[in-house]
């Protein structure tokens, strides 16, 4: 330890000095300069230095102060260097001119010198001076190169000598400072004693001399205490010697500074001696004490380390450690403060005899572990009580014997006082030289009870960890696994050995480690807890996914900090998760889909459940309505409704049976809906009711359709029933086709009703009463199934069905098979087939005029064209007749036209007249028949009288409603043609009659004339037709007879047996009431 | 060109107008063919004189005629009823029938024809044309037409 001197000050030190040199060189070489003895050397009578002398001091005061102020610089160090390599040259020269004696005329070099003083020149560089300067020049150079110690040694020469010099000074002996030779001026001495001074401070305190003075040592202490008091006394001691000598020679003088320098030699060698013995025993002393203090602080330690864990202890022992601690700081060799540690220390310590072991000296603490009240009642104290097991002590025995200490052995103890056993640490040595046995002792219970705690939680731990069904791992503060469990092993695949050499980072997916550090970051910047379980993914050894759920924990392992980590494998309980959030979800989609809410009421905690759908179902929204009990019906604000559902419940839930009601409900936008709900009470074993659940099922859409099939079903019904057509509904059963509904119009055409014939046999049987004829429908009805398996519906058929009022209508009849039920579509068409025959009748009445209009224009067209061909005919033979000049022929012909041109007139107007008659002309009246016939009898009275026809005229003849003057025409024609006709009847006679019994009664008019071949009875009445060509008329009476009796609505024919058996006209006419028809056709 | 017998042709005319007839009587009088018409006034008399029966028994009197012609209106028996009897008859279908009528009725001439007519002709207005007529008719039913051999 350098404590003393620090090197700053050693080297200010030396740059003093280096100045105060170069100082007085300068101050030396300015004398010389400006011729200033005084400053050259003290006294006149000094020899002065000489210039070289002050020059060289001045480079070397200049060059120790560079090398002290600058020692790093380069620059410098090259100047110092250039600076000393000059003043060795200059210094070197004027030596090895001094000793050759060759006169280099060096002192004069800068300066020049003159004069003498005693018997030495002025100004001439003494040897030793110069030697010194050499020496110096030497020393700083090897300070340049750092070799302080040669420097210092150097540096300590120049000193001495400088020392020397300035004792000759003092005490006035001139050999001293060179008589012999050059003297050396006082400056110079001076200034080499301090520029060695300087030297030597610059070497610094690590180097002899300063070494010995500068150290910490108690040596270095004495010496630098003692020396400078003793060098004074003696110098001074002698220099009062020597003052009181007086002026004596010089060789007292010389041998008095003799004396003193030896003394001072002899002086400082003791003192150097001295010192260093004392010193050393000191030292040693501390030494020693340094030594034991640091065994106590070793043993301090070993005990700091076994009670680390030990919170509570080790605090106090912490704190008592750096009790210790400040006590051995504040040592200061006081035995005081060692014995204070010693009593008060903590640990017991205690020493005991080797002979018989008892205690001999103890601390406080030992005498408390121990169960002594105070340290003198522990005192004498047999240690051997102290152990509770006997083995122990025989343990300890033996290895205290063997290796003379034992080190930190665990044992049980006994408390002396309470009986209590305590664990304690026992350390001894033995100290042969006391012949004691030196021993600590540590109350470790605590310790011991936290480590058996601590090792019965590891245990348990262990166990826990090995039987868990969870992974283990546990992880050191540098993320690597200290302890895997097995299950870890098998969750992950790896071995255990595997794992603990891995962290965590590496068994965990990359993209979830870093999403789970982000979600923890995130949570934390938002001041939320971080989650102490999380999920999250491993990836095994082989490479396959685990889904696990982990949980971290700060926990000490082994007095470490260390994470534990458990985790599981959830692949299960995801599949399950998932499985169940499916099911969940197809749960919720499904009551969605089906629009099927479900609620549930607790009763006794009067809670209300809905699920989604009964919201969605009544149009409210959960986060703003709170379901009640009571919410459900109190969507439908109608009384009525209330009472009966309440109602409803009440016995469903006193039947303990599900019930169920449809209800209508007000939606929140007011419009109407309608819910179907299903409930049923739940019950604990006592019976009571615990909770209601229900469902409710929105049927809006349903009871809508229902409403609108309803509807539709009415319109259907009442179409059905409003038809004209009849309906009939059927079922096929077993018992063939039952009718399960008849239309109104059914029973009002057929005059049936369902319970008349419930079935279509029934029906059969009334409607077509003719056994065959209900056959034929039966076959009929057997082709309409067969149609209608076919096609849907059959063809339509027409059956003549007997009504109930026994009116026969032509019924047609369509048959539908709907798979289900047939239904029968029936038309009255009786009607229809009436008109249709009517208009058959009126077509064939119209054919049949259209083709006796034909005939009629044929027959007109042809009867007119024969007279005429007669007429051109003759008129072309006129003219042959005339050249041929036969008058006769002539005349003929002429006739013949002329009575063709008749013929044509009387055609002419016949066709007309016939026209005329087709038309009604006057209206009706009501007469009798005989009247008519009478009065045409009358017409013909000429006629017949020629003739001698006799004319019977039948009474009560009906009354007839006719045009009067056709009819007579008719009559007049009939009773012409008759007479015509008779012949040569001898008895001529007509007989006029009429016949009543059918819808008109039938007029006739027989003669017994020539008749009519029957083949010809039809043909009388057509137009123009003759049959006798000869008889006169134009043949176009019968056909106006025809025509007139046909415009009253009646018909005429004749019956004859044959030529010679007379002829009979008949003709019908309408009586009274009908009215004759209007026919326009021209005829 | 038939060979001229000496005997006369026979011509059984069926017609019930008086006047007619004569027109036809006088317009074949004047024929080179010569003939004699026998004339009957209505179809049933055409009938018997065909079929030699009642009235026109007489063979000879009532000679088998090489044509008949036949008015289509005629009392009695209708022409085209006489026409079809003549035209069914083995014996008498050879007979070639020209119907003489003053009709133009084609239900008329169909029906002549699916009755098996020979020819048809309609009694024209006019007199020349009327005389020409008769004149051609002689010509070619006499003189070209070739008469069936009665076997």
């Amino acid at each position: 330890m350098n404590a003393d001197i620090p090197p700053s000050i050693s080297l200010r030190v030396a740059r003093i000095c280096g100045i105060i040199s170069a100082c007085i060189g300068g101050l030396g070489l300015a004398g010389w300069i400006l011729d200033l003895r005084v400053l050259t050397g003290v006294r006149v009578e000094y020899i002065p230095l000489a210039p070289n002398t002050a020059l060289i001091i001045i480079l070397l005061g200049i060059g120790l102060f560079f090398v002290t102020r600058w020692p790093g610089s380069r620059v410098i160090r090259l100047a110092v260097a250039g600076l000393v390599s000059f003043c060795i040259l200059l210094a070197g020269l004027t030596l090895a001119s001094i000793v050759t004696g060759v006169n280099l005329k060096i002192d004069d070099l800068f300066v020049s010198t003159s004069g003498i003083i005693g018997s030495s020149p002025v100004g001439h560089m003494s040897p030793v001076t110069a030697t010194c300067f050499l020496l110096g020049c030497a020393a700083i150079l090897l300070l340049l190169k750092k070799k302080n110690d040669p420097a210092a040694i150097l540096g300590t020469v120049i000193t001495l000598t400088a020392g020397v010099i300035l004792i000759g000074y003092w005490y006035g002996a001139p050999l001293l400072y060179g008589g012999l030779v050059i003297p050396v001026a006082l400056p110079t001495a001076v200034a080499l004693g301090i520029a060695g001074v300087g030297l030597i401070a610059a070497a610094g305190p690590a180097s002899w001399p300063l070494s010995c003075i500068s150290d910490g040592s108690t040596r270095s202490k004495l010496l630098r205490g003692l020396l400078p008091v003793i060098f004074i006394v003696i110098l001074m001691a002698n220099w009062i010697t020597v003052f009181i000598l007086g002026t004596a020679s010089s060789t007292v003088v010389l041998a008095a500074a003799v004396v003193v320098i030896v003394s001072l030699l002899a002086v400082y060698l003791a003192v150097s001696f001295l010192s260093r013995e004392i010193g050393d025993t000191i030292d040693n002393a501390g030494r020693e004490q340094k030594r034991a203090d640091e065994a106590l602080q070793q043993k301090t330690t070993d005990l700091e380390a076994a009670f680390e864990e030990i919170t509570a202890t080790e605090e106090e022992l912490r704190a008592n450690y750096e009790e210790l601690e400040k006590i051995q700081q504040a040592l200061t060799g006081s035995e005081l403060k060692y014995r204070n540690l010693y009593t008060y220390a903590q640990v017991g310590l205690f020493e005991t005899s080797f002979r018989d072991a008892t205690v001999v000296t103890c601390n406080e603490r030992y005498a408390t572990l121990a169960g002594y009240s105070s340290v003198e009642d522990a005192i004498g104290s047999d240690l051997i009580h102290l152990y509770a097991n006997p083995e122990d002590r025989t343990d300890v025995g033996r290895i205290l014997r063997e290796q003379g200490h034992i080190e930190n052995h665990t044992l049980k103890l006994r408390n002396h006082a309470t009986g209590k056993i305590f664990w304690a640490q026992f350390s001894a040595r033995f100290n042969y030289e006391r012949e004691v046995a030196e021993g600590s002792l540590i109350d470790i219970t605590a310790q011991k009870e936290a480590e058996s705690a601590l090792q019965e939680s590891e245990e348990a731990f262990r166990s826990l960890a090995e039987n868990a069904n969870d992974g283990f791992l546990v992880g050191a503060a540098n993320g690597m696994h200290v302890f895997a469990n097995k299950r870890a092993a098998d969750i992950t695949g790896y071995s255990i050995d595997e794992l603990v050499h891995t962290s965590i980072r590496d068994l965990v997916r990359l993209d979830e480690f870093e999403r789970v550090v982000q979600d923890r970051f995130r949570k934390r910047m938002a001041g939320e807890p971080a989650p102490a379980q999380y999920e999250t993914i491993l990836v095994g050894k082989d490479g396959h996914e685990i889904p696990i759920e982990l949980s971290s924990s700060k926990v000490t392992w082994y007095g470490e900090p260390a994470d534990l980590i458990v985790f599981r494998d959830i692949t299960d309980r995801r599949r399950i998760m998932d499985t169940l959030r499916e099911s969940e979800r197809r749960l919720r989609e499904a009551q969605e889909m089906a629009h099927l809410g479900y609620w549930s009421w607790d009763i006794k905690s009067g809670a209300v459940t809905w699920s989604d759908e009964v919201f969605k179902i009544f149009g409210l929204d959960p986060s703003t309505f709170t379901p009640q009990i009571d919410s459900i019906l109190a969507l439908s604000p109608w009384p009525a409704d209330h009472e009966r559902n309440h109602e409803l419940i009440r016995r469903a839930l006193e039947s303990r049976e599900p019930g169920m009601y449809e209800q209508r409900f007000l939606r929140p936008d007011k419009s109407t809906g309608y819910y179907h709900s299903t409930f049923q009470g739940r019950y604990d074993e006592s019976g009571n009711l615990v909770t209601i659940v229900g469902t409710v099922l929105d049927i809006t859409v349903r009871r809508d359709a229902e409403e609108a099939l309803r509807e539709s079903e009415n319109r259907f019904r009442t179409l059905v029933e409003q038809l004209p057509l009849g309906i009939a509904m059927t079922r096929r059963s077993g018992k063939g086709e039952a009718v399960f509904y008849y239309n109104q119009s059914f029973s009002t055409i057929t005059g049936y009703t369902l319970e008349m014939t419930p079935t279509f046999d029934a029906w059969a049987l009334q409607a077509y009463p003719d056994p065959e004829y209900r056959h034929e429908v039966f076959n009929l009805v057997a082709e309409m199934y067969g149609e209608a398996g076919r096609d849907i519906t059959s063809r339509p058929r027409v059956t003549r069905v007997t009504c109930r009022d026994g009116t026969v209508k032509d019924i047609e009849f369509r048959y539908t098979d709907l798979r289900v039920f047939g239904f029968w579509v029936l038309n009255d068409i009786t009607d229809r087939m009436r008109a249709e025959k009517m208009r058959e009748a009126l077509i064939r009445d119209l054919e049949q005029k259209n083709t006796e209009l034909e005939q009629f224009t044929y027959t007109v067209s042809h009867d007119l064209k024969s007279p005429l061909i007669t007429i051109k005919g003759f008129a072309g033979l006129l003219e042959s007749d005339a050249q041929s000049g036969d008058r006769e022929q002539l005349k003929r012909d002429i006739l013949r036209i002329t009575t063709a041109a008749d013929t044509m007139q009387a055609l002419l107007n016949d066709v007309l007249e016939l026209s005329r008659v087709g038309r009604v002309i006057s209206p009706p009246s009501r007469i009798p028949f005989g009247t008519i016939a009478r009065e045409a009898v009358d017409l013909l009275a000429g006629p017949l009288a020629e003739r001698g026809v006799s004319v019977d005229i039948a009474p009560d003849s009906p009354v007839v409603n006719v045009d009067r003057a056709r009819i007579r025409e008719v009559m007049v024609n009939l009773i012409e043609n008759a007479v015509k006709f008779i012949g040569d009847e001898l008895h001529p006679n007509i007989r006029i009659s009429a016949e009543t019994g059918g819808a008109m009664p039938v007029f006739s008019v027989r003669d017994n004339g020539i008749g009519i071949d029957p083949r010809y009875l039809e043909r009388i009445f057509n137009l123009f037709e003759k049959l006798n060509p000869s008889m006169p008329g134009t043949g176009i009476g019968l056909p106006i007879v025809r025509r007139i009796i046909e415009v009253h609505g009646g018909k005429i024919w004749a019956e004859s047996e044959g030529p010679g058996k007379g002829t009979t006209i008949r003709f019908t006419l309408p009586v009274a009431g009908a009215a004759p028809t209007d026919n326009n056709n021209t005829r | 060109m038939v060979e001229l017998t000496g005997e006369p042709l026979h011509i059984l005319l069926v017609e019930d107008n008086e006047d007619h007839a004569e027109l036809v009587i006088r317009g074949m009088r004047d024929q080179q063919v010569a003939n004699t018409i026998h004339h009957v006034s209505d179809g049933e008399k055409a009938l018997d004189y065909l079929f030699a029966r009642g009235a026109y028994a007489d063979a000879i009197e009532n000679p088998r005629p090489n044509l008949v012609l036949l008015d289509l209106r005629l009392p009695r028996v209708d022409g085209l009823e006489v026409l079809r009897t003549i035209k069914t008859t083995p014996d008498l279908l050879r007979i070639p029938v020209v119907v003489l009528t003053s009709s133009e009725a084609e239900s008329d001439i169909a029906q002549s024809y699916d009755y098996h007519a020979n020819s048809y002709i309609v009694k024209p207005l006019d007199f020349k044309t009327f005389t020409r007529l008769m004149k051609d008719l002689g010509f070619y039913w006499l003189g070209w037409n070739a008469k069936p051999i009665k076997d």
